[in-house]
């Protein structure tokens, strides 16, 4: 509605004139009329005085008649005021007698008069009406008076009310009107976001007394500062509200994206479909993931259920599923819902990979409680399944493995070297024989011996797959022998031969098997492989000869992989100088050699590829376009560079061989990267920080540049390791770590052995001494001790760091804290460091430096015996470590192969750990040393080496003697093995040929010599046989080893007619031979042969490969029988030993 | 409690008979529509029908519509089938079927199941 605005000062002004007006008009009129009621009064009273007083004259003049007087009576009447009209009449006739004045009928008052004479004298009674007088009285004098009242009253009321409305209006406008215009004006000006105007104010004079507009003022502003205030508030609140908004949004959206990565992560696809199938929104991303597409709006059938066999039962019972759920209740669901599948293969339609889902349902409702949809929370469990079955998989062969590694560790490793290169030559043997179809006996007896030593090589290792294995195909050789014999018209086919090659080849599987675990974990290195090895690298470097002197130059050959320009120059270098056809021929020659060589080595096969690519690129490498530029340097280049970074690995040692840095500052810059690098590692938080991966890579790169194979290796390590599981990191990370800190140890003490004459290493080792002692109770003190020392001295790695740390204002005594918990030391940490004074450097302190590095506790004792016996050759070999003890040792420690096996067996018994960490070491260092002696040229060093790889024969032996108690435990006989003799050391090849040997003879023994107890009993013998082997050195390098047991003896009887049976003899030839030669027949090949089978032993068997054995140790073997009381093989053999 | 079942096939019925007494109920048998009738007059403590769809003389659903019909009091059913469609559905809910079980019933659902209807 419109409003016009209108002051209140006028209605005001309007009521008040208005009502003061009507009152003043009845109060008037009120007065007004009792003035002319009053008024008419007097004219009455006068006509009262005109009756007294006028009218008996009248009457007299009119009784006489008398005109003249009655004329004056009349004009005396019409003098009188008001009176204008007389009139007399008769009484008896109408007419008017006399008469004056103006007849005024109307505003006048009449009165009719009887006019009566009385005669003097006469009664009243006579009175006679002798006239009537008409008197009118006009009433104009007062309605004129009454008039001129009323103009004076509207006059005086006029300017009552001019005056009166001028003063309300100015009253009411100063007071009231404007001091409301001004607050609303105020009001109207007041904005809600900027209250901080001033206060309204009327600009009234301030006064002590406040009346309602000042308090409504008062109200006001105050009601505007509540109101400031509660808008603050509510501003407050709204901006508040505003961020609170913001930051629920915010993490909300976090969650949501928490979620969705977690869904992600978690590889599902959400989604629900209606009662046709029909998948509806929303659907979860990762839908389209899993089946290959976008399926809104798609059918469940086409997507979920598309692989499902409409024919199927599975189909049918989802078909039935879809028609029975929806629009029901959840009785129905729930038994509907079991005949949902819960896993699905799906195939990708874009790569027909199979996907494996794990699909759950979960209904949707609607107010009814009746199903609408039907969800589908499906996961993409391919790779879990698929890593469950690895684990599995994994699990079973860890099994096996662990079993053979504890096989192996238990062994003499160099023996289990020696037996695998033996087995899979002797399996290779065999198969290549079986191969042949061979028709003759002599073959197949061949083959079975072959199998027999390897059988009985696998028993004395206790390799008791391999062992059965051979066993099982001894029987198919023997059966197939048997039957040549046996059947003159049998003659064996390659199907005959089938199931002995098929065994032969799971035979060499197990040996791979065993020989890869024991490359793996023991370093043992297949020959043939090690062979391989050797060629691989040479024709590589071939190649790059060939390349660098023939084609092109290695700089410009690497750099063509910097940048396109370098490829250019490298491939227009090649055209216009193409290589010789000789050349191209030579490089052909040496690739094909390279692609053989790679692919005959069991961890290189796949690498022959590469070798494959490069040699293709060969061709028609002097004919080439510039448009050949891509697929040349693609193939020739990058194969190159492949193949050598594949290889990298496997050179480790030729890598270890180059020069690694002998510069003090360089290896304290790795140790104090190695400081830091511990300082970041947090344990607790049980994550890899960043800075910890940073620490790694620049160890790393140090590593690399100073040609530290060692610690590039660990570091590589570390960097695989970080990317894995957590729980796998920190078993390992902790182990390289310590690695690392104990490598570094072993280096400071290495060198302070090379500064042993200084006098400051008593004082170096006493100061740090009792700054480890003090460190725990006083930082402040040990740091003070390390201070002096390093101001004093920084020649030395420990002191270097310190230093460093020093001048990086690093609290110094930490390092004690540090390197106390990452050093192996058995306590004592100093003496990890630096060696103890008053210890005359020399031998000790290499053994010491080994002794105390907790790995290399495994270094054979008769190393330390030999130099603390002052054994001149050991002092020789000390010499030439003191020659440059602190990179020959760089060189001679490999702490990774102790860690490549720790890694291997950390899952396991610490005993099994610390041997198997042992032992490589020693091995290794052996080789290594061996390696350096060679090169030095010395032949005194060169012998010493040598004699530490000597072989004491007596404890080598002693492991036959539980292989012994086994055997006869199996044939159920009781036997005692004795072994005795002198400090005799031989050989390790010739040793292993020994042993070959003496298993057979001890079989044969157990078989055959002893007999069964109760046998022993009848014969008047104690049940428990015996069975005593010695040996002894000869003067003259020769072993004589004497077996002897107290068994039923040889019988050459039955030698002769088995000899005779077999058809090597005739029964004359045997006649003509000597007992001692009769029963020598037993080492003729004919002769070991088998009749009756079991696993453990035949009958003679392997005799021959004693004799044979024994004459490659250019010795000779002698058999001393006695019928009844036992045999006697005594061998004579060449130790070979060196020392 | 006691359970009625109709099932023509006697393998079936002994199977799922042999279920539900394992778990205590009290299995009353018939092997047709008809004779699920006059078992449901016989036994009128019956807590629920368990019953077959296709069945000689009178089927599942026919047995339904004639206990609807004639007003005969009966324990909610549960029809037993191979396969389902909407159709059928519509006519089970209109002959007062309760809910479907699927064939080859399972037994620790098909009990799940029955002591899920009772209670209900």
């Amino acid at each position: 509605m419109e409003t016009k605005d209108t002051s209140i000062a006028n209605k005001i002004i309007f009521i008040i004139v208005f009502s003061s007006l009507i009152v003043a008009v009845i109060g008037t009129s009120i007065s007004l009329n009792r003035d002319f009621e009053k008024y008419k009064k007097d004219i009455q009273t006068r006509f009262l005085d005109i009756e007294k007083s006028l009218l008996p004259p009248l009457s007299s003049a009119l009784y006489s008649e008398d005109t003249g007087q009655i004329k004056n009576g009349i004009n005396g009447i019409l003098k009188m005021p008001d009176i204008v009209y007389v009139e007399i009449r008769n009484p008896d006739e109408e007419e008017i007698a006399y008469k004056n004045g103006k007849p005024q009928e109307e505003n006048s008052i009449h009165k009719e008069i009887k006019v009566e004479y009385l005669e003097p004298g006469a009664d009243e009674e006579d009175k006679e009406h002798i006239a009537d007088l008409k008197i009118t009285a006009s009433l104009e004098g007062a309605t004129r008076k009454i008039k001129e009242q009323i103009i004076v009253f509207a006059l005086i009321q006029g300017s009552q009310f001019l005056i009166i409305t001028i003063l309300i209006f100015y009253i009411f406008t100063r007071m009231v009107s404007r001091p409301l215009a001004i607050m609303a004006t105020y009001a109207e000006n007041l904005d809600l976001d900027d209250l901080s105007s001033g206060n309204l104010d009327l600009g009234r004079k301030n006064s002590n007394k406040r009346d309602e507009l000042d308090k409504v003022v008062g109200s006001f502003n105050k009601m505007k500062d509540n109101l400031k205030i509660s808008h603050e508030k509510l501003k407050d609140y709204a901006e508040n509200l505003e961020e609170k908004v913001k930051m629920a949004t915010r993490e909300i959206e976090e969650e949501k994206n928490k979620v969705g990565n977690l869904l992600n992560n978690m590889k599902q696809a959400i989604f629900s479909v209606d009662g046709k199938g029909h998948i509806i929104p929303p659907v979860s991303d990762y839908a389209s993931e899993v089946f290959g597409e976008n399926i809104i709006n798609k059918n469940i059938y086409d997507i979920l259920y598309r692989d499902v066999d409409p024919k199927s039962e599975l189909y049918a019972n989802i078909n039935t599923v879809f028609a029975l759920i929806f629009g029901e209740d959840i009785i129905q669901f729930e038994i509907a819902e079991y005949y949902l599948p819960e896993r699905m293969l799906v195939v990708d339609q874009k790569t027909g990979d199979r996907r494996a889902l794990k699909v759950s349902n979960a209904p949707l409702w609607d107010e009814d409680e009746l199903l609408t949809h039907l969800m589908y929370v499906i996961e993409d469990v391919t790779e879990k399944e698929k890593l469950e079955l690895e684990i599995e998989e994994k699990k079973k062969s860890n099994e096996k493995n662990i079993s053979i590694i504890t096989e192996m560790a238990n062994s003499d490793l160099e023996e289990v070297r020696f037996f695998l290169n033996n087995a899979a030559k002797l399996v290779e043997d065999s198969m290549s024989l079986a191969k042949m179809v061979p028709k003759e006996k002599m073959v197949l007896e061949e083959i079975f011996r072959a199998l027999h030593t390897l059988k009985g090589n696998a028993r004395v290792f206790k390799f008791d797959s391999i062992s059965s294995l051979t066993h099982l195909t001894e029987d198919k050789v023997t059966t197939i022998k048997n039957k040549i014999e046996d059947g003159e018209e049998f003659i064996p086919t390659r199907t005959t031969y089938n199931p002995i090659i098929d065994d032969l080849y799971s035979l060499n599987q197990e040996v791979n098997e065993y020989s890869s675990l024991a490359k793996k974990v023991f370093r043992i290195e297949n020959e043939f492989e090690k062979r391989v090895m050797n060629d691989v690298e040479n024709y590589i470097t071939d190649i790059d000869n060939i390349i660098d002197q023939r084609i092109i130059s290695q700089s410009v050959f690497f750099k063509s992989k910097e940048s396109k320009k370098e490829k250019r120059k490298f491939f227009d270098e090649i055209v216009n100088n193409p290589p010789s056809k000789d050349t191209i021929q030579d490089l052909h020659r040496v690739t094909h050699s390279l692609k053989g060589a790679l692919r005959s080595h069991s961890s290189l096969k796949d690498l022959s590829e590469y070798a494959h690519m490069f040699e293709q690129s060969i061709d028609g490498i002097d004919q080439m376009k510039s448009e050949d530029i891509d697929d040349f340097t693609a193939n020739f280049v990058e194969a190159i560079f492949e193949l050598k970074s594949s290889l990298g690995p496997f050179f480790t040692r030729k890598e270890s061989n180059r020069y690694t840095s002998i510069f003090l500052e360089e290896w304290i810059a790795v140790f104090e990267i190695i400081y830091n690098l511990t300082l970041n590692y947090d344990e607790k938080k049980e994550e890899i920080t960043p800075q910890f991966s940073e620490s790694v890579d620049s160890l790393f790169r140090e590593a690399e540049r100073l040609n530290c194979a060692l610690i590039v290796k660990m570091c590589r390590d570390m960097k695989n390791f970080i990317k894995k599981p957590k729980p796998y990191i920190w078993k390992i990370i902790p182990t390289i770590v310590s690695d690392l800190w104990t490598f570094m140890a072993l280096l400071s003490k290495m060198e302070f052995s090379k500064h042993s004459v200084d006098e400051d290493l008593n004082r170096i080792y006493n100061n740090f001494k009792s700054a480890e002692e003090i460190f725990e109770e006083s930082k402040v003190k040990a740091e003070q001790i390390l201070y002096t020392e390093i101001s004093k001295h920084q020649g030395f790695l420990i002191l270097g760091l310190l230093s460093n740390l020093q001048r990086k204002k690093l609290p110094l005594a930490d390092f004690f804290v540090v390197a106390k918990k990452w050093v192996r030391t058995g306590g004592k940490l100093v003496d990890a460091f630096i060696y103890p004074p008053n210890t005359t450097v020399g031998s000790h302190h290499i053994v010491g430096a080994f002794a105390n590095a907790d790995f290399s506790k495994g270094l054979p004792d008769k190393f330390k015996e030999l130099i603390n016996n002052g054994d001149p050759i050991a002092e020789s070999l000390l010499y030439f470590f003191q020659e440059d003890s602190f990179y020959t040792y760089l060189k001679l420690i490999d702490v990774s192969q102790l860690v490549d096996s720790f890694y291997l067996l950390q899952e396991d018994g610490e005993d099994q750990v610390i041997k198997v960490r042992t032992w490589p070491v020693v091995l290794k260092n052996l080789d290594k040393l061996e390696e350096l002696a060679e090169k030095c040229g010395d032949d005194s060093i060169r012998r010493a080496v040598k004699k530490l790889k000597d072989i004491p024969v007596v404890p080598a032996l002693s492991k036959f003697k539980s292989m012994v108690n086994e055997i006869a435990d199996r044939l159920s006989k009781d036997v005692e093995f004795n072994i005795q003799g002198t400090n005799v050391t031989m050989d390790k090849d010739s040793f292993n040929t020994l042993q070959d040997a003496i298993v057979h003879i001890l079989r044969n023994s157990l078989d055959h010599g002893i007999e069964d107890p109760s046998d022993r009993k009848k014969a008047g013998k104690k049940s428990e046989g015996n069975i005593f082997l010695s040996c002894e050195e000869r003067e003259d390098d020769f072993i004589n080893l004497v077996i002897k047991d107290d068994g039923k003896g040889i019988n050459p009887e039955i030698i002769s007619k088995k000899a005779i049976e077999k058809g090597i003899y005739t029964e004359d030839q045997i006649s003509k031979l000597s007992e001692k030669e009769i029963i020598e027949i037993i080492f003729q090949p004919s002769f070991s042969q088998k009749e009756s089978v079991d696993e453990l032993s035949g009958r003679g068997i392997g005799m021959d490969v004693v004799k044979k054995n024994i004459e490659s140790l250019q010795g000779t073997i002698e058999i001393k029988s006695k019928v009844g009381e036992g045999t006697e093989f005594i061998l004579n053999f060449k130790s070979n030993k060196v020392g | 409690m006691k359970i009625l079942l109709v099932e023509d096939s006697q393998n079936y019925l002994n199977e799922m008979k042999e279920i539900l007494e394992d778990q205590d109920y009290e299995v009353v048998t018939a092997t047709d529509g008809l004779k699920g009738l006059e078992a449901l007059k016989d036994n009128t403590d019956l807590s629920l029908i368990i019953s077959d769809l296709n069945m000689p003389n009178l089927d599942g659903l026919s047995m339904c519509r004639k206990i609807k019909s004639d007003n005969i009091p009966a324990p909610p059913i549960m029809m037993v089938t191979t396969e389902g469609s909407t159709e059928l559905k519509r006519q089970g809910k209109e002959a007062g079927v309760r809910c479907w079980l699927i064939k080859p019933v399972v037994g620790k659902m098909l009990l799940s199941m029955v002591e899920k209807v009772i209670k209900n």
